[in-house]
């Protein structure tokens, strides 16, 4: 009882760990980034480039990857995102195609084969945990989350820039006149989730097989969080991570791990039609 | 359905039966009531202009009527049958017929596939499966574009048009359903003073055909177009009547001197 | 006035285009490349399903693969069936021959109950069309009666697909899993064999290429094509007119989804395989990519894009590392595609002819119109006569 509930609270930060970026652009600027995804492969590519030819410690990459991801988020919302804001289902083509653009520059560089990420040693055991043992790396992967959420949640209610932010997505014609920059702040924006997008890659090739290809899965899990958690808020965020992961570590328990992930996605597609606000979203107008 | 809906349109209602029948209508958005017990009767034939300040509900209303908002209480009955609950494309099947604030035509289509659009002689995609512009329907478009003063537009994109001419170009379309009641809100809203003339021409016109409910500001084309204003005020009906017996009620002087006076004319 | 028609009809471009996809055989002797240029048209079938779903009634559906895997594995299964290795497993009934590797030894062999129905060629087919067909209406049911739209279409198509390939895979017993349905018989119809290599089944797919793209023109000047029209402008303010827009909406869907399904089954008939990796999201995500290079609204686009794109790629597929530059560079066009020209290729190629001609465009506008509209249906943001109602 006690193993499938961890099992379930792993798979949830995993879950919680991937969508947070999508959730933190999708949220507050309506944007549906298909290259999520593959910018969460990029992140774990840049752990195997980094470990490889400039031998940074495997924690170190966090940051590396949050920059670099972070700039390249930067630079995709001045050069394209920012065109279509008034094209919906535009940006969630172009976004696509951006993520097929950052698929293929990959798997030129680095070939189509599998890649070896290694994690430094005391993450490798077990830890015990009220007297049941679980690995240390999924101990790790559920503290990242909390911290990487905590950092989210004190950039939105602390910073300068989290309150200009939640200013332009309540509506951005009115912050504009009163002197907000709508283009910088919905730029910095874009970074900030591509950045997360790219520290959860981090964190995903130390338990997954990294490939050109990985962040296809990525994507649609972390949109399923966002849509099930209700789509402006961050609580609901983290709720249905919760719950995704239980009923995904029970589904897999019951089942088998394929039709887990089949069942996640039919409650996905019942929640958009019939809570189309997400279960947990605060009953606003 | 539909026959049913034609058939009903070509008897000709018993002259106390009351066209549409609204009793103690009701809404609220998350605990504010924007309409509260709303009464409101129009016969056969009637042009009935409701006015109020901004929030008085007038919009609200129209969307009770035609469908768009779900009211939490009270009845609309429409020639008799109970269209409270019922979706929009019925309740405009049953024969009402709706001109937005905000003009809403379809602006990547011509003036005249606008018409088709609106000209809907059966709602069934089989039924529409052939082609457009049949002889019947190109004639009465023409009659009613002629009517809304458009006849030289026809084959222009409704992008194209100025502010007045999409708001003849809607009303024209409302027409082309043939209803039996006419929503028209606001229809002379950003008209020039000449427009606004003849868009009451063209509601003059059309007195007795149809049955019309105008929401309105402009107190000029009040005048020019009825004698029967219900007020609104705060989701209620503040007075009802002649334009002389409302602009001396001492009620609707006081709520709208306080709000600002629209009744400006 | 007669002979101008006439005229007018040979020159436009659905004329030229059908023409040129029937004598391409004349030209082309080298079996491999029938085989080929049946493929593509195949991909170009898929690309005409799109083009009514999402250019003629707005509705982005990103599961497009979805429908086309079910009609080619509903084709599939009649004849894997009908193929000589399961006709001599020693069974009175057909017996694909992966089932018998499946059963442990002593079990009894037998026929899976959803396989039962498909020992007739004629059941497969039908299959083929109605199963897409109706497995979209429920979907379009379910999600337009709901209030659905938009964006979201999009995430739940995605998400059906994404479904149906795990369950696919999953079900191996049935379904042979990853490796699909293979050794199949050639498609045998009243006498006439579909070889894969041979003229009649590219003259098969061709046909039914060109009557869909006439067919889907005729659609598109229906009532119902203008209300498709209307709808994608404004949904909301349709309904006020009495039209039940789900219903429109539930039928441009499914109708697009049997097309799909006709595609499948075309693709077993060329290319004589289903797996997984026909019902994916890469097939998906590239029948978009092919509607919007080629022009989301232009039927003739949409055709010419899937061509384009896919003989493109065979072109490059000679070497290994060639094709992955390709799908960097289709990637670039598609984004730039989408961002700059959201009509594609056929709405530049509309708005150039009508650059070219202006002196031409002032005697005889109409007809110059009506062409330019057969090519494409304008958009508002790149139309230049936005411009003018400030003036």
């Amino acid at each position: 009882m006690l193993g499938s509930l961890l099992s379930g609270l792993s798979i949830g930060s995993v879950l919680l760990l991937v969508a947070l970026g999508l959730m933190v652009i999708y949220g507050t600027m309506g944007v549906i980034n298909m290259a999520h995804g593959d910018l969460v492969m990029l992140g774990a590519y840049v752990t195997v480039f980094s470990q490889r030819l400039l031998h940074v410690p495997f924690l170190l990459c966090l940051p590396l990857a949050f920059v670099f991801t972070g700039s390249l988020g930067w630079l995709i919302e001045r050069l394209i995102v920012r065109r279509l804001y008034s094209r919906l289902l535009d940006t969630l083509l172009a976004t696509w195609g951006i993520g097929i653009i950052l698929q293929q520059v990959i798997r030129l560089t680095f070939g189509p084969e599998l890649q070896n990420v290694s994690v430094p040693v005391f993450l490798t055991g077990e830890t015990r945990v009220g007297g049941i043992g679980m690995p240390s790396y999924r101990l790790a992967v559920f503290l990242v989350s909390v911290a990487l959420l905590l950092g989210v949640v004190a950039i939105l209610h602390r910073t300068d820039l989290g309150m200009r932010l939640r200013a332009v997505s309540q509506n951005p014609q009115i912050s504009a006149c009163h002197g907000i920059d709508v283009n910088q702040v919905r730029a910095w924006t874009f970074a900030l989730g591509a950045g997360l997008a790219g520290a959860a890659g981090v964190m995903v090739s130390g338990f997954n097989a990294v490939r050109p290809t990985m962040g296809s899965s990525y994507v649609v899990d972390s949109f399923i969080v966002v849509v099930v958690g209700g789509v402006s808020s961050l609580a609901g965020t983290v709720a249905s991570a919760a719950l995704l992961g239980g009923v995904n570590s029970v589904m897999a328990w019951l089942t088998n791990d394929v039709l887990a992930k089949a069942v996640l996605l039919l409650l996905a597609i019942a929640v958009i039609r019939f809570f189309p606000k997400g279960l947990f979203s605060a009953q606003a107008r | 359905m539909v026959q049913r809906a034609i058939a009903s349109r070509l008897v000709p209602s018993s002259p106390q039966q009351a066209l549409l029948d609204v009793r103690g209508l009701e809404v609220s958005f998350s605990g504010l009531k924007v309409v509260d017990g709303l009464d409101l009767t129009l016969m056969p034939g009637e042009v009935r202009v409701l006015i109020g300040a901004n929030g008085a509900g007038k919009t609200t209303t129209m969307d009770l009527i035609s469908g768009k908002t779900k009211p939490t209480g009270g009845t609309i009955l429409f020639k008799g049958r109970n269209i409270t609950h019922l979706p929009p494309h019925e309740i405009a099947r049953a024969g009402i017929g709706r001109k937005f604030q905000i003009p809403s035509v379809f602006k990547d289509l011509t003036v005249t596939e606008n018409m088709q659009v609106a000209l809907c002689c059966s709602p069934s995609v089989f039924a529409n499966l052939r082609q457009c512009l049949q002889r019947k329907d190109q004639e009465r478009i023409s009659t009613i574009l002629h009517q809304v003063g458009l006849s030289h537009l026809s084959r222009e994109p409704a992008c194209n048009l100025s502010h007045g001419q999409t708001q003849w170009l809607e009303i024209g379309m409302v027409l082309a359903q043939s209803p039996d009641l006419v929503l028209l809100d606001e229809p002379t809203a950003g008209m020039t003073v000449q427009e606004t003339r003849k868009t009451a021409e063209i509601i003059n016109a059309l007195r007795g055909k149809h049955t019309i409910l105008v929401v309105e500001h402009d107190m000029t084309f009040v005048r020019d177009i009825c004698h029967i204003i219900t007020v609104m005020h705060q989701g209620r009906k503040l007075a009802e009547g002649t334009i002389e017996a409302i602009e001396s009620n001492p009620e609707v002087l006081e709520v709208y001197l306080g709000s600002g006076g629209v009744i400006h004319a | 006035m007669n002979l101008l028609r006439i005229r007018r009809f040979m020159l436009s471009p659905y004329t030229l285009l059908s023409a040129a996809i029937l004598i391409v055989p004349l030209f082309v002797v080298d079996p491999f490349w029938i085989n080929r240029l049946g493929l593509y048209l195949v991909f170009s079938i898929l690309a005409l399903s799109m083009a009514l779903c999402w250019g003629q009634a707005g509705i982005l559906s990103l599961g497009h693969g979805a429908f086309f895997g079910l009609g080619a594995y509903c084709m599939a299964m009649s004849l894997k069936l009908l193929s000589p290795d399961s006709l001599n497993q020693g069974t009175p009934f057909p017996l694909p021959d992966f089932i018998t590797w499946n059963t442990p030894p002593g079990e009894a062999l037998k026929l899976p109950w959803l396989w039962v129905p498909f020992q007739n060629l004629g059941f497969g087919m039908a299959a083929a069309l109605l199963v897409p067909a109706l497995f979209a209406a429920v979907v379009g049911w379910f999600v337009f009666y709901g209030g659905v739209s938009g964006v979201f279409i999009s995430i739940i198509t995605l998400a059906l697909v994404v479904i149906l390939n795990l369950v696919v895979i999953d079900q191996q017993p049935i379904t042979n899993g990853f490796n699909g349905l293979n050794n199949l018989a050639p498609f045998d119809l009243a006498g006439v064999v579909f070889d894969p290599y041979g003229l009649p089944a590219y003259y098969l797919i061709a046909g039914i290429c060109v009557l869909l793209l006439l067919g889907l023109r005729w659609l598109g000047s229906t009532r119902a094509g203008l209300l498709f029209r209307a709808v994608q402008a404004d949904e909301q303010r349709v309904q006020y007119f009495g039209y039940d827009v789900a219903v429109y909406k539930i039928f441009a869907f499914s109708l697009s989804a049997l097309i799909a399904g006709l595609a499948g089954l075309l693709f077993v008939v060329n290319s004589q395989y289903a797996s997984p990796t026909i019902m994916d999201v890469s097939i998906s995500i590239a029948v978009v990519v092919w509607t919007a290079v080629g022009g989301r609204q232009s039927l003739i686009g949409a055709v010419l894009g899937a061509l384009a794109i896919n003989g493109a790629q065979n072109a490059l597929s000679e070497s290994g590392s060639l094709v992955h530059v390709w799908q960097l560079i289709i990637g670039i066009v598609f984004v730039l595609v989408v961002v700059f020209l959201p009509r594609g290729l056929a709405g530049l190629g509309a708005d150039l002819w009508q650059h070219l001609r202006p002196q031409a465009k002032a005697v005889e506008a109409p007809a110059l119109v009506a062409e330019a509209e057969l090519l494409s249906v304008p958009v508002p943001q790149n139309s230049h006569q936005s411009g003018q109602r400030q003036s």
